[in-house]
């Protein structure tokens, strides 16, 4: 099957979801179109993992658009994209089974469901485009449909707030990156990814590519939420819909980081001079501290949790940072890395669909009038104490399966590694201190807030796609083979690249 | 050194950085948009500057497409903003801190 | 064994525990029964392995968790291990029978299917813990059992008191956890595995030289104290009392508080020529042992003596343990079994009286002999076991330990083991006098508590009579098992049951000069200098006093900087001062995130010069060398 399967598959139903909702919104039932959203995420997954048993079993496969060699648009699945490709699938797919009670009561879901679909769309093409232009545009339209979702609910004063900053500052970050890929464009004379290894290396002057490298990780780290770049995270995350915020921590802001790794994948393999591993994983040191600490002070639940985004953006970062520093030697920290990206998109994604439920029956985001929610909404707030511990990376939940490689690389790299190793344990506990909080106020406050009492679980859609992602969490904790499984292939194929193409 | 900062590249980065330079000072929220076009049109320049003729234009046409969505999104934030609270100024429009 | 014995081991206790509120919601009056089951089979499994670890067979069997971080689910099977699986089953299923009855009362109000829930998540955590090889799995159980302590103790959630306890101890035993993470990762760092048989061949065979692991024995030690309540950090187990008595009995006097000696015992061929190791362990030992059982000596709450003499007891355990394998890891391990049982029989009984009674003080109690026979009978067998009298099952431990000190020549620690035990003589005796004797001008409603709940404490009472004869079944056990121990005999031996007859004559003098002069006595402990000895043992030593000042002293340093914080926090411990100082930090961050759009943009620029300062910062530091 080629690679191009999925994404068809999945503009189709970004098309197929208007008349489908003009005929549900005839009979009164437009809610139900999440289910059909939810088909057509099934058939893409469906596809991608058709692909991906043969991309895994050492055949990649092509497909080429038009064009010439040098300046081709191909499509290919190689195990990186194949890793993102499925993340985001699924994600999407439990986000629309929970989206069909959660947006019951708003209008215009023709609109949601297909910018959630050309959000997956996007996400999917990042991984699968095989030259840097092409990634480009798919990064676009994963970000326009997410400047468009985050500001869903435009009546209130909120989203819009947050859109405005978030697309003013993504759309900078997407200009400082279009200036690193005109750049490298300038030098080589192709964007292709088999082309440009070959093209770096013939290139003595270094100084525009490092340039580009600079302007790289500046456009593609707003996306990715880097402090200094993290400043829309919070407010958008917080704004947009539960469903779209759990997209946006689970996966969108990693496409923005995964993006950046691809091309700097292609730079580690030449001689260029490079220490963008050690620039990513100091600023990872420092996203994680700075996220965390915002994230301690927070009483807005979902703000917490946003600011609890940029910390796992830092591990993710520490992690693959070193790797790109050290090669073979830090491998625990390739695949602690992408490991984490599988599993905080899970766990974060159940985290922020938690909180959305809570939300949804309480009213309220802020953490005080919680009290006693895990009285009146037992399931919900037992799967948020799952989330919330996954991400303070206890054992046995899948997060801490993650965190280890990642501790573990400091260990194997030794010295400064040790230091890298420390700071993350450090932060570990201390994002234990707004989790175990928080979970406290669920389940062990002494008296139930007014709204708790009020509040019931949640509606079955909203429940299923809740339980999906805690027994993710769980199992990927217990049994993280499973998880292995996908980031292994994507380990040796980029371990090979930075071996030198 | 000096290949590199020819006719081109000085205008490109003196539309960056006047572009980048509005994105900080400017508090009219259509004049921020307005700065995010005069960035995206130094990037833009800079394609054209490469001289590979007809696929840096074709590259160029298509970031130009993008472009015009952003500011399209940008622009009905904007109206939205202005016609449920009355607010095209930041300064006005800073309640999410912290 | 049981085919599957493995899987069963692990998936008995955890299904059961995640299917008892299933049950409760179905079949609310058959949960605490479908608890006695669950806990009766994973005794079953536990029971059957003993015939293999008879027969000299030590069963092994690994399961590749993670293996990219070394984390394998490796199961070693000896005597020493088996012996506490078999005390945290047996003693487990034990205390959920007399849960049945003891916690009927609280169905309306709490929640039972989390309770049982826990008991059977802490059992099967226990077990998973003490047959491990794994180090990264037994700490992480070790969280787990921590885990379980913690939601247990504060199980009557709305009660503060209940709550603050809970947090103290969850605190206070990570102090120590982060401690035991450190050593573990450091060892590994040091030996490339997490296996603790790997790293004993290793260090038997030489291939790994021992000079370099003092971090991670401080470190493993520091880990023990706080699981198993010795000074400094065993502020915690007092406050535990505060969890339901069962729980008392099962968690914070049989198991978990044992998982420290088991650690120390476990790792000690790899830490044994460590100098000062064992030595370290000794001191620990004989401080806490001495201190508490004064603190024992005034207390008047009836569970928090009997958690000061835990804490005294599981002194002796770390005591015997500095004798070193050969004499020390025996003599510990009898003890450890002899007193899990008296100490859960007396939990039990006591859980008994403050149930019938109504107050935990022994001010309310007294009288109760006639009213409570049964109980007051299971009590004395559970005391006399704890005072050592002959021939009650701690005559024979104790015994053991103070020969192993003369064997071992630890004549100073054999001293304080001596005293001690006089004074546990004196304040088990205190207390069945209180409690039992003393006679009141009013009278104290008490009756027997039904057969359900009597039946775990005859089982428990037979053992704590009974035991001591089995020293050698036991000994052979631990020596079929490839354990090189021995039992002090001879001189030694003799010199030793010479003491404690002594002891016990003394303490009876005493005792009998307590009782008839007990008036003049409290009025003596408010004078002079034996008062303040007397608050100063009464006030625990002012640990608690000492931590809330060190931390009150860290907040007024910081005062400027978070004064909003120390005003609740004074009380809470130290979480709350780092916490305080954080969110303080946090708050300084806050107004970074101005949220005016402008300021975000500056923080790109900063981002891209920061960036680049990085990226070029080769090309600089090239550009600057080739300058010179």
């Amino acid at each position: 099957m080629t690679p191009i399967i999925p994404l068809i598959i999945l503009i189709v139903g970004a098309f197929v979801i208007y008349p489908c909702s003009e005929a549900l919104r005839r009979v009164k039932k437009e809610y139900l179109v999440g289910i059909i959203a939810a088909l057509f995420f099934t058939v893409a997954l469906w596809s991608t993992l058709v692909i991906a048993v043969d991309v895994w079993a050492g055949t990649e496969s092509t497909y080429c658009l038009a064009g010439a060699t040098a300046f081709r648009i191909t499509l290919r699945a190689d195990p990186l994209a194949i890793f993102l490709g499925i993340i985001a699938i699924s994600m999407g797919l439990i986000v629309s089974i929970y989206s069909i009670n959660y947006m019951k009561e708003d209008t215009r879901l023709d609109k949601y469901y297909s910018l959630l679909i050309l959000l997956v769309t996007g996400i999917v093409g990042i991984g699968l485009s095989g030259d840097i232009f092409n990634l480009y545009v798919f990064f676009e339209l994963m970000c326009i449909s997410s400047y468009v979702l985050v500001a869903f609910r435009r009546e209130n004063w909120e989203p819009i707030e947050a859109g405005f900053k978030y697309i003013v500052m993504s759309a900078t970050g997407s200009c400082i990156a279009l200036f690193a890929i005109s750049i490298i464009f300038a030098q080589t004379g192709t964007l292709d990814f088999a082309l440009l290894a070959g093209e770096i290396s013939n290139i003595s002057n270094q100084t525009p590519l490092l340039a580009a490298v600079c302007f790289l990780i500046v456009g593609f780290g707003v996306k990715a939420a880097i402090v200094p770049l993290h400043t829309w995270l919070p407010d958008a995350h917080a704004a947009a819909p539960s469903g779209i915020s759990a997209m946006l921590s689970g996966i969108v802001i990693q496409s923005g980081f995964f993006a950046m790794i691809r091309i700097l994948l292609i730079f580690s393999g030449t001689s260029l001079t490079q220490n963008f591993g050690f620039t990513l994983a100091i600023f990872g040191l420092i996203t994680m501290t700075v996220g965390n600490i915002m994230a301690l002070v927070q009483t807005d639940l979902k703000r917490m949790l946003a600011y609890s985004s940029v910390t796992q953006m830092g591990y993710i970062l520490v992690g693959i940072g070193l790797a790109f520093e050290f090669g073979e030697i830090a491998r625990a920290g390739l695949e602690g890395g992408l490991f984490h990206i599988l599993t905080h998109a899970f766990m974060k994604g159940l985290a922020f669909l938690c909180a959305g439920a809570i939300i949804y029956r309480v009213g309220t985001r802020d953490i005080r009038e919680m009290k006693g929610i895990g009285r009146t909404m037992p399931l919900t707030a037992l799967a948020f104490a799952i989330a919330g511990l996954s991400l303070a990376g206890v054992p046995p939940l899948s997060g801490f399966m993650s965190k280890w490689l990642i501790y573990k690389v400091g260990l194997d790299i030794g010295g400064w590694g040790l230091f890298f190793t420390g700071m993350a344990v450090f932060n570990s506990i201390l994002s234990l201190g707004y989790y175990l909080p928080a979970i406290n106020t669920f389940f062990f406050a002494k008296e139930t807030s007014g709204l708790a009492k009020k509040a019931k679980e949640v509606p079955l859609s909203m429940l299923m796609a809740i339980c999906i992602l805690a027994a993710i969490t769980i199992i990927l904790g217990i049994a993280p083979m499973f998880g292995l499984r996908i980031v292994d292939p994507a380990v040796e194929f980029m371990l090979g690249l930075m071996g030198g193409a | 050194m000096t290949e590199y900062l020819n006719a081109y590249t000085l205008l490109v980065l003196i539309l960056i950085l006047i572009g980048l330079y509005c994105l900080i000072s400017k508090r009219n929220m259509i004049k921020m948009i307005i700065g995010i076009e005069i960035l995206s049109k130094g990037v833009t320049l800079n394609f054209i500057a490469t001289g590979y003729g007809g696929i840096a234009q074709a590259l160029v046409i298509v970031v130009i497409v993008i472009d015009v969505v952003i500011v399209a999104i940008a622009l009905s934030l904007i109206v939205n903003a202005y016609t449920h609270h009355g607010v095209i100024n930041l300064k006005k429009l800073k309640r999410l801190r912290g | 064994m049981l085919p599957y014995t493995y899987l069963l081991l692990i998936a008995i206790p955890f299904i059961g525990a995640a299917l008892t509120p299933l049950v409760g919601h179905f079949f609310p009056r058959a949960k605490g029964w479908f608890a006695v089951a669950c806990a009766a089979l994973s005794a079953v499994v536990v029971v059957s392995i003993i015939p293999d670890v008879w027969n000299g067979y030590t069963p092994g069997y690994t399961y590749l968790w993670n293996d990219a971080i070394g984390l394998n689910l490796t199961f070693y099977i000896d005597a020493l291990g088996l012996l506490l699986a078999l005390i945290a089953t047996i003693i487990g299923l034990l205390v959920v029978i007399y849960s049945v009855k003891y916690m009927e009362t609280d169905e309306k109000k709490y929640n039972l299917s989390r309770y049982y829930s826990l008991v059977l998540l802490f059992i099967g955590a226990m077990v998973c813990l003490v047959l491990t090889d794994n180090l990264l799995v037994l700490y992480f159980f070790w969280e787990i059992v921590g885990l379980c302590s913690y939601a247990l103790i504060g199980y009557y959630y709305d009660d503060p008191k209940a709550a603050k306890a809970g947090m103290k101890a969850f605190v206070t035993t990570r102090v120590g956890d982060a401690f035991l993470l450190i050593g573990i990762i450091v060892l590994y760092w040091q030996t490339k595995s997490f296996n603790i048989q790997e790293i004993i061949l290793a260090v038997e065979t030489g291939s790994i030289s021992v000079s370099s692991f003092a971090l991670p024995g401080a470190c493993f030690i520091l880990g023990a104290i706080g699981k198993s309540a010795q000074i400094p950090l065993h502020v915690w187990l007092p406050d535990a009392m505060e969890a339901p008595s069962p729980i008392s009995a099962l968690i914070h006097a049989a198991t978990m508080v044992n998982a420290g000696i088991y650690l120390i015992l476990r790792v000690m061929p790899i830490f044994i020529d460590v100098q000062y190791w064992l030595l370290a362990i000794g001191i620990i030992g004989g401080v806490t042992m001495l201190i508490t059982a004064i603190q024992a000596l005034v207390e008047i709450d009836l569970k928090r003596l009997l958690a000061y003499s835990t804490i005294s007891q599981l002194a002796y355990l770390m005591l015997a343990a500095s004798f070193g394998v050969t004499y020390g890891l025996f003599s510990s391990s009898f003890h450890l079994l002899v007193h899990g049982t008296f100490k859960a029989l007396l939990f039990l009984c006591a859980g008994a009286i403050i149930h019938s009674v109504g107050s935990r003080s022994m001010m309310d109690m007294g009288g109760l002999k006639n009213k409570m026979r049964y109980t007051f009978w299971m009590t004395m067998f559970g005391a006399f076991a704890l005072a050592g009298i002959f021939p009650f099952g701690g005559f024979w431990s104790k015994d053991l330990i103070f020969a192993s000190a003369l064997k071992t020549s630890h004549y100073l620690f054999f001293i304080v083991a001596a005293f001690t035990a006089l004074l546990t003589l004196l304040y088990t005796l205190r207390m069945i006098y209180l409690v039992f004797y003393r006679k009141r001008d009013d009278e104290v409603e008490a009756h027997d508590p039904s057969i359900i709940m009597l039946v775990p404490l005859f089982i428990l009472g037979i053992g704590a009579l009974t035991l001591g004869f089995f020293e050698h079944t036991l000994l052979h056990f631990f020596t079929n098992s490839n354990m090189h121990v021995e039992v002090v005999e001879g001189l030694e031996y003799f010199i030793s049951v010479g003491a404690s007859i002594t002891i016990m004559v003394i303490g009876f003098l005493i005792f009998r000069y307590y009782v008839h002069n007990r008036d003049k006595l409290i009025a003596l402990s408010k004078s002079g200098i034996t008062s303040s000895l007397y608050s100063a043992a009464s006030n625990g030593f002012y640990f608690d006093r000492f931590y809330l000042w060190l931390i009150g002293g860290l907040l007024a340093t910081g005062r400027t900087v978070y004064h909003k914080f120390d005003i609740g926090a004074t009380d809470r411990f130290c979480y709350e001062t780092v916490a305080g100082g954080t969110i303080k930090l946090g708050q300084k961050f806050r107004h970074a995130q101005t949220g005016d759009l402008n300021y975000n943009m500056v923080g790109i620029v900063i981002g891209a010069i920061l960036v680049t300062i990085l990226i070029f910062l080769p090309s600089i530091i090239d550009f600057l060398m080739g300058g010179v």
